[in-house]
């Protein structure tokens, strides 16, 4: 009988652990309110197609692509087309009406695509415009990148922490991430066997080639290629002392591959006014993702210089 | 006796160390920036100067003599740069746990006879509001008060046993010698016995409390020469709207006289009849009103907050005289008055008053006002004890609504202005150019948040207008833009530079173009 009794005990104080993390989890918005994603050989991968979800009291709602547009707009009707990694892509800091595409087009009162995945590389974007033939005559493509974009070559699924399908416990995607970190640690590079930096440089080399020759069809199509460089946390450090002090090398490093192309890269930054330079972290909710300010200011800034070209 | 040494140990501790890290949340220290920020400055460079108004190329002297809190900020952040607060805190606890004990002791011995109110004395003493927020933002107070409060007791335990003041006073004859260095107002304590020796015939405790007279008066001056010494610029001070300049090769004592005489020269009638309403916070004080009304009363109590105010005061001062027409404790009484008499000549030859220069005579207005009621037979209950307790919280908890709603009797906008720079700081992440300037009235709130210098308006339009030529420099104001009326014509453009949903349609933070 007391057997019994403790073990019923242990049951109970484990179900209730068990309930006390859930629901800490959950309100912290950890749980089965997530976007999934499928795994794709050729891109990477991509969101999963007709999704609609509120998360943090913002809503992301796919098409039956998986872009995050309304399904009303397609490509045939649809003459701007954003392309990017988690920058475009937005995540739950903002609802679809608040990313700068949308606002963006909204002031032009075009139609436009938002084709964009977190963790995407040059390759996993141009991989997937090519899969899906998402080429349109006379249109404008935008792309904006961190400079994390230009590194990481095609990323596969398991490089990042996305689920397939839904997580209906919240602890269940703790426990995943959890093997997720201690599954990544025991991938990390060997820097006794590749250089990091030469690593790195050779992949940035491969993304702006592909964005070239991605540039080049483009041409041939009548339509534009804008390519925008979103800055970090530490570039703006830097234009506020007027140094180049906090920031590493990869920017430059882009800079310089560029500069081997016939392509432009539109800094960004050089389009913030003094104002908004000075109180940067406004529009940035972490070292680099936007935030709704970040957003509006980025729509502001886009809708100018498509303005003037 | 240990357990409550315990319990006032525990209650001083969590109350400054609660108080002194909502100096790094929502307020800042004011003064206390000043100390806090000159410690380090001491520490870097092994000099003493006010980093609040130092600039690459001028540095600007220590403003004040009164620099043992400096001292012993550099003491601690020189034993741990990261738990200096806490050991702060430890010391602060343990002589109020001390200084508790014999409060209550003392209370309890005189005032308890016929009611138990006694128990209010040490923590009216102990919970003034001027008291937490001095000792908790790195103020002279923090030292000066509880032992000028040790030193009363220490003469009234004399007087009552017929002893010298003098016998057995290692700590007393320090707290006589150093004083000076944490209150300029220490001399109206010295002044005090000496008048209360002359008036009793005791000549040899005369000449030894002039001793400490002439004593301080030298550390004065010794101090003021080396700090003086440290300035690089010509600045002395602002009087009817000019700035005051002294060549950097004057003497010291020169420059010295030239302040005094300044200082002087900023009484007028207005000023002097302004100061003459301000002496009734004397006798309020302990209650804390002065933080909720304005002790200035612009109103002449002509209305209803100020007519409260005047009533109250009048009532303490009519209690004062009750107690001294008592006859015990005659001689204790005769010091107590002295010193709120000279601390009043004191306060009103001052042309700028801040509420905790009232601070010192608590003690003093408490003593006679529990003089006056102790033969009131009565006992209080819990009950009514929590309902006095909370009507005396009552006025703090008023001040901090009011704080928070920038309403305050004697700073409007403090919490707006703290937020701003904030909010500022937060989303320019601690970053600032070497070329930018600040030009501010509230310079303290400004190094305390950005950690940058500033120039007061009048420095900078009046004394340092040149440095706007250079095109490279970015000019910041932070306050109120109508307070740049009389240099409209100096300014190009001002631009808002704030973010904050605190700022308003003057006051922010405020690009200047010249």
């Amino acid at each position: 009988m007391i057997k019994i009794n403790k073990f019923f005990v242990l049951i109970i104080s484990i179900f209730i652990c068990v309930l006390l993390i859930e629901i800490t989890l959950r309100v912290k918005g950890i749980g089965s309110n997530n976007i999934v994603y499928y795994s794709s050989n050729y891109y990477g991968y991509y969101q999963i197609p007709d999704q609609k979800i509120t998360r943090r009291g913002n809503l992301i709602s796919l098409d039956k692509y998986g872009n995050r547009n309304s399904k009303k707009n397609t490509l045939e009707n649809s003459s701007l087309i954003f392309l990017g990694d988690s920058i475009t892509y937005g995540g739950s800091v903002v609802s679809n009406n608040e990313t700068f595409s949308y606002l963006v087009a909204n002031k032009m009162n075009l139609n436009y695509l938002n084709i964009s995945s977190n963790g995407w590389g040059i390759p996993n974007i141009i991989n997937f415009l090519e899969f899906h033939n998402l080429y349109k005559k006379n249109s404008t493509y935008i792309l904006t990148c961190i400079n994390d974009c230009y590194f990481r070559n095609l990323r596969k699924i398991e490089q990042n922490f996305f689920s397939s399908k839904k997580d209906y416990l919240a602890i269940n995607v703790l426990l995943r991430y959890l093997i997720f970190n201690i599954l990544k640690k025991s991938y990390s590079v060997d820097h006794e066997i590749i250089s990091e930096k030469l690593d790195n440089l050779k992949t940035a080399n491969i993304s702006v080639n592909i964005l070239n020759n991605f540039k080049k069809k483009l041409d041939s199509l009548n339509s534009k290629l804008i390519i925008i460089h979103s800055p970090n946390k530490e570039r703006m450090k830097d234009l506020i002392i007027n140094q180049s002090n906090n920031e590493k090398y990869s920017r430059k490093s882009i800079l310089r591959i560029f500069s081997n192309y016939d392509l432009e890269l539109v800094e960004i930054s050089d389009h913030f006014k003094e104002k908004e330079i000075e109180n940067f972290a406004h529009f940035f909710v972490d070292s680099v993702h936007l935030s709704k300010m970040g957003h509006k200011i980025y729509a502001d800034i886009i809708f100018k210089l498509l303005n003037e070209s | 006796m240990k357990v409550n040494k315990i319990i006032y140990f525990s209650i001083a501790f969590t109350v400054v160390l609660a108080a002194a890290l909502l100096n790094f949340s929502i307020k800042s220290p004011n003064d206390g920036a000043l100390y806090f920020s000159a410690a380090d400055f001491f520490l870097e460079n092994k000099f003493l100067a006010d980093p609040t108004r130092t600039f690459e190329d001028s540095v600007r002297a220590f403003p004040t003599t009164q620099i043992a809190i400096v001292f012993y900020l550099i003491f601690l952040k020189s034993i741990s740069q990261n738990y200096w607060i806490i050991i702060y805190c430890v010391i602060f606890a343990l002589i109020w746990s001390n200084l508790f004990c014999k409060l209550i002791y003392f209370s309890k011995k005189n005032f308890s006879q016929n009611n138990n109110l006694y128990i209010f004395l040490p923590l009216i003493i102990f919970f003034n509001y001027d008291y937490i927020v001095s000792a908790s933002s790195f103020y002279n107070e923090l030292f000066y008060y509880p032992f000028l409060i040790f030193s009363f007791l220490k003469i009234h335990n004399s007087l009552q046993k017929n002893k010298n003041i003098f016998d057995k006073s290692f700590l007393f004859s320090t707290f006589l010698l150093l004083g000076v260095t944490f209150r300029l107002q220490h001399m109206v304590f010295l002044g005090t016995l000496a008048l209360y020796f002359l008036y009793f015939k005791e000549f040899k405790n005369f000449f030894k409390i002039s001793f400490f007279i002439l004593f301080s008066i030298l550390i004065i001056f010794v101090i003021q020469k080396f700090l003086l010494a440290a300035d690089s610029t010509n600045i002395i001070n602002f009087v009817d709207g000019k700035p005051v300049l002294a060549d950097m090769n004057t003497h010291w004592l020169d420059k010295f006289i030239l302040i005094l005489e300044n200082q002087i020269l900023q009484l007028n009638p207005e000023l002097l009849f302004k100061n003459l309403k301000v002496q009734l916070a004397l006798f309020n004080n302990f209650l804390n009103l002065p933080k909720i009304i304005d002790y200035n009363l612009p109103n002449n109590f002509r209305n209803f907050p100020e007519f409260i105010y005047g009533s109250i005061s009048f009532l303490v001062i009519l209690l004062t005289f009750l107690s001294l027409r008592k006859s015990r404790f005659q001689k204790f009484k005769i010091i107590l008055l002295i010193y709120i008499f000279l601390t009043s000549i004191f306060l009103f030859l001052l042309t700028d008053h801040s509420s905790r220069y009232f601070l010192l005579v608590n003690f003093c207005v408490l003593f006679f006002l529990f003089d006056s009621i102790y033969k009131f037979k009565f006992k209080i209950n819990f009950k009514w004890f929590s309902f006095l307790s909370a009507v005396y919280l009552l006025v703090i908890i008023y001040y901090g609504y009011n704080f928070f709603k920038n309403k305050s009797a004697q700073s409007k906008n403090t919490y707006n202005l703290n937020s701003i720079l904030r909010d500022f700081d937060k989303h320019k992440s601690k970053t600032y150019s070497n070329n930018s300037i600040f030009i501010t009235r509230y310079r303290y709130n400004v190094y305390w948040v950005t950690k940058k210098p500033a120039y007061l308006v009048w420095e900078f339009f009046d004394v340092n207008f040149k440095v706007s030529q250079n095109k490279n420099i970015k000019f910041y104001y932070v306050g109120d833009k109508r307070d740049l009326k009389n240099y409209q014509h100096k300014i190009k453009k001002i631009e808002d530079f704030s973010y904050s949903k605190y700022k308003s349609k003057n006051f922010s933070i405020w690009r200047l173009y010249f």
